[in-house]
């Protein structure tokens, strides 16, 4: 029996959680657990940024994103128009400089327009963290068109070679994953989809067989969806390739063919 | 070779709610590896139907041309399927629908070809890949299933010449136009969690990170279509 213990380099899986698996004790619903997303953006920092790169968090909540990223010795700008937020925020950077993060990191009160935007440079990555989002109008109403307009004012921040990760949470409602959501917001504003990957938010280990218990109930998060986005404007990217698209559905009723009965 | 599932006479609303994420199990010195996707198969059956309780195999109908993305391996596993499913007690049958659109009942004349609901399934899987969706409006997904019951679709996104190929949005469109509702989805492994690195590297500009997940979409009737 083969035995093949290549490691997986650059995989869509990634290996970001901390909370042991076999010890979760029921839903993860948390808003934000900021142990895990504080995780999922280092990773993502690591993989898709350069030491001395300027990453960007437009919607920076406590800090996270900067923290790491100064941390990883990036250039780190976060954005938080929340006045508690953006204390939190500058609290949780100073705390990192004090510690000895070796990048230089600003907060911001406010997104800056391209004409006063005079800070670090160019932006080279835009991390945030979406969700979860507020339930109530459906895939394609209101909060779609602000979930847009939201991943459409990032572009301000963007050049030539920005790439946009968004670390999605886990949710489902409306018919559709709040994931699948932020790619067609994500689109709608201009950005190429990239990429969707998975980062880990629980400690799985290899198991020994399967001795899986049943349970039919609804699923407990143990992952974050993070999204890709790279500048629709670039290059060699004209536009998505879409061989097979589906069809209009036919009518409801349609009559079943025969199935094959192969095994009983 | 034998597995718990085997020994299967659980009720499935027994237990705790599962992850979102289901390890791939490894290949062992004494047991053969089932690979990921037989593996997801027996975890399906037996978390969503009893013993007894009919399956349906629903596999993609034939292209009439070339597919330009399509990738050997695991489009066409429904021989390994159908020994997943009898193997766990559970009644198997496979389907696959007509690549051009069904007539409807109407015109047909004959009535449904699955006959009365108790024929129907109480769970449907099927294995989408996301380059090849010219299939999925044509599938009656509704009178597939018997009330309560659950179609799996396993199916993944693909990043192809830079651009993200996912087809949620067209498997919730096909599913929710027959009044079925994404419940939940899940992430396959398809490689031991070992052989993931833990120590994240940089991605070289434009490269595209190996896939080495796919989906599994559950999809239920919205309570109103239930009876």
């Amino acid at each position: 029996m083969s035995r093949d213990r290549r490691r997986e380099r650059g995989a869509t899986v990634w290996l970001t959680g901390r909370r042991d698996a076999t010890h979760a004790d029921g839903p993860s619903d948390r808003p934000r657990d900021h142990t895990e997303t504080a995780a999922i953006a280092a990773h993502a920092i690591a993989v898709h940024s350069q030491p001395g790169t300027t990453v960007c968090d437009p919607n920076c909540g406590n800090g996270s994103v900067v923290v790491e990223a100064v941390r990883l010795r990036r250039h780190a700008v976060g954005i938080a128009a929340d006045p508690d937020a953006w204390r939190a925020a500058r609290a949780a950077l100073n705390a990192a400089k004090a510690h000895g993060a070796p990048g230089d990191g600003t907060v911001l009160d406010r997104q800056p327009d391209r004409w006063t935007w005079t800070g670090l440079g160019p932006v080279d990555l835009i991390l945030t963290v979406i969700g979860p989002v507020a339930d109530g109008d459906g895939v394609d109403g209101p909060r779609a068109d602000r979930l847009s307009t939201r991943i459409g004012g990032y572009r301000d921040l963007a050049g030539p070679r920005t790439l946009l990760v968004v670390i999605a949470t886990y949710q489902l409602d409306g018919g559709l994953d709040l994931a699948s959501r932020i790619v067609a917001a994500g689109r709608a504003a201009g950005w190429r989809p990239v990429q969707r990957v998975v980062a880990l938010t629980a400690a799985f280990h290899t198991p020994p067989s399967d001795t899986w218990p049943p349970a039919p109930d609804r699923a407990w998060p143990a992952h974050r969806d993070v999204i890709i986005f790279g500048d629709d404007a670039q290059a060699g990217h004209p536009r998505p390739p879409r061989p097979f698209p589906s069809r209009p559905a036919p009518a409801a009723d349609s009559p079943v063919g025969p199935a094959i009965r192969v095994a009983v | 070779m034998t597995s718990d599932f085997d020994r299967d006479d659980h009720a499935p609303d027994s237990g705790g709610r599962p992850a979102t994420v289901w390890p791939c199990p490894p290949a062992t010195l004494d047991r053969e590896p089932t690979g990921w996707l037989q593996a997801a198969m027996e975890r399906l059956v037996a978390l969503h139907t009893h013993p007894g309780d009919p399956v349906l195999l629903l596999t993609p109908p034939p292209l009439t041309g070339p597919d330009p993305h399509r990738h050997a391996g695991n489009d066409d596993p429904a021989d390994d399927w159908i020994w997943a499913v009898a193997r766990l007690g559970r009644p198997a049958r496979v389907w696959t629908p007509p690549a051009s659109p069904l007539p409807s009942a109407s015109e047909s004349g004959s009535g449904p070809a699955l006959g009365p609901e108790a024929d129907r399934a109480a769970l449907v899987v099927t294995v989408v890949a996301p380059t090849r969706l010219d299939w999925i409006a044509h599938v009656p997904w509704s009178r597939l299933l018997a009330p309560g019951g659950t179609l799996a679709v396993i199916t993944r996104s693909d990043s192809i010449a830079g651009w993200l190929i996912d087809p949620t949005h067209d498997l919730t469109d096909a599913t929710g136009r027959h009044g079925l509702a994404l419940l939940d989805r899940f992430v396959l492994l398809e490689v031991p969690i070992d052989q993931l690195d833990r120590t994240p590297a940089p991605l070289p500009r434009g490269a595209a990170a190996r896939r080495v997940h796919s989906d599994l979409l559950l999809f239920t009737g919205l309570r109103s279509e239930r009876r």
